[in-house]
């Protein structure tokens, strides 16, 4: 089907086009929540609500851009959404722990992760060294790195999701780098000393 | 310490490469999950507009129960006062017997 054909039957409420729109842009979406979460099931929730919000916002859907780059800015909107609430669940957590009403959870990540397989734990790892410095990185330059580095999006496209130009694409690629550097140094340090 | 700068590089190295290896998994029930939850949210909705719907009943109910709290009072109030009033005839009536009685005594 042709995209003006999706659009137009969207509009109309279809639900022959909406089934149409989960199969062909899943994938794509579920790339770009993954890339922000690391995580499969928390990737597919947010897809699911993705889809919701498209379903329910179609009518705001103005034709201006391309339908996947209306699709990429709500995905990108929902999975910072979600990774800011982990965010400030994690520092409630840890005022929680210092006050002592929870007790420490990073512990029993690193205690299962050595009572399972050794590759599946250089894994969780990876991926807890990842979603936290990403975690840390300012929206925009997380933004970035993740359409860049996951979804390998060319510059222009980057530019028009984001609404911003290509040369500060660049720059936010460049600095979001640096960044993610100096937090996944700062995660192994802690990591290696305690 | 050089070792373990070493090995901190090459974690960091490692974590940026193995950064988008792990691909997201299309998820064949998508669909019909989603239309699930949007279903779930219509049922909420009419939940909603159900509970307004039962206002101008629940308004009316408000107004009946003030205005019949408002008249018990009044209906209170206006015994009190006949009460008070027959309290003092009364009084007035014994202390007039007494009177009576005292001086023809």
């Amino acid at each position: 089907m042709h995209e003006n054909d999706l659009i137009a039957g969207l509009l109309k409420g279809n639900e022959k086009s909406f089934e149409q729109l989960v199969g062909q842009y899943q994938e794509m979406i579920g790339s770009v929540c993954m890339g922000f979460v690391q995580n499969q099931t928390e990737a597919e929730e947010l897809t699911q609500d993705v889809f919701v919000e498209v379903f329910q916002s179609i009518q705001k859907f103005k034709g201006n851009s391309k339908l996947s780059t209306w699709l990429y800015r709500i995905a990108v909107n929902k999975s910072i959404n979600l990774v800011n609430h982990k965010k400030r669940k994690r520092q409630i957590n840890k005022v929680s722990i210092f006050f002592g009403f929870r007790e420490e959870k990073e512990k029993d990540f690193k205690d299962h992760g050595y009572r399972s397989a050794e590759q599946n734990m250089e894994n969780e790892e990876v991926k807890k060294a990842l979603e936290q410095a990403l975690a840390k990185l300012p929206e925009n330059q997380r933004t970035a790195f993740v359409l860049r580095k996951y979804e390998e999006l060319s510059y222009t496209e980057m530019s028009e999701i984001m609404e911003v130009s290509v040369s500060a694409i660049e720059s936010l690629i460049h600095r979001a780098s640096k960044n993610m550097k100096k937090h996944l140094k700062y995660f192994y340090s802690n990591y290696y000393l305690t | 310490m050089k070792h373990q700068d070493k090995k901190i590089e090459k974690k960091i190295e490692e974590a940026l490469h193995y950064y988008g290896k792990e691909r997201y998994e299309s998820n064949p029930f998508m669909y019909t999950r989603i239309q699930q939850q949007l279903r779930n949210e219509a049922d909420d909705d009419k939940e909603v507009q159900r509970f307004w719907a039962w206002k101008p009943v629940l308004a009316a109910v408000m107004i009946i129960l003030n205005a019949t709290v408002v008249y018990q009072s009044f209906q209170v109030d206006e015994g009190d006062l006949s009460a008070e009033i027959s309290s003092v005839y009364e009084i007035e009536e014994n202390e007039r017997i007494y009177y009576y009685d005292y001086s023809n005594n």
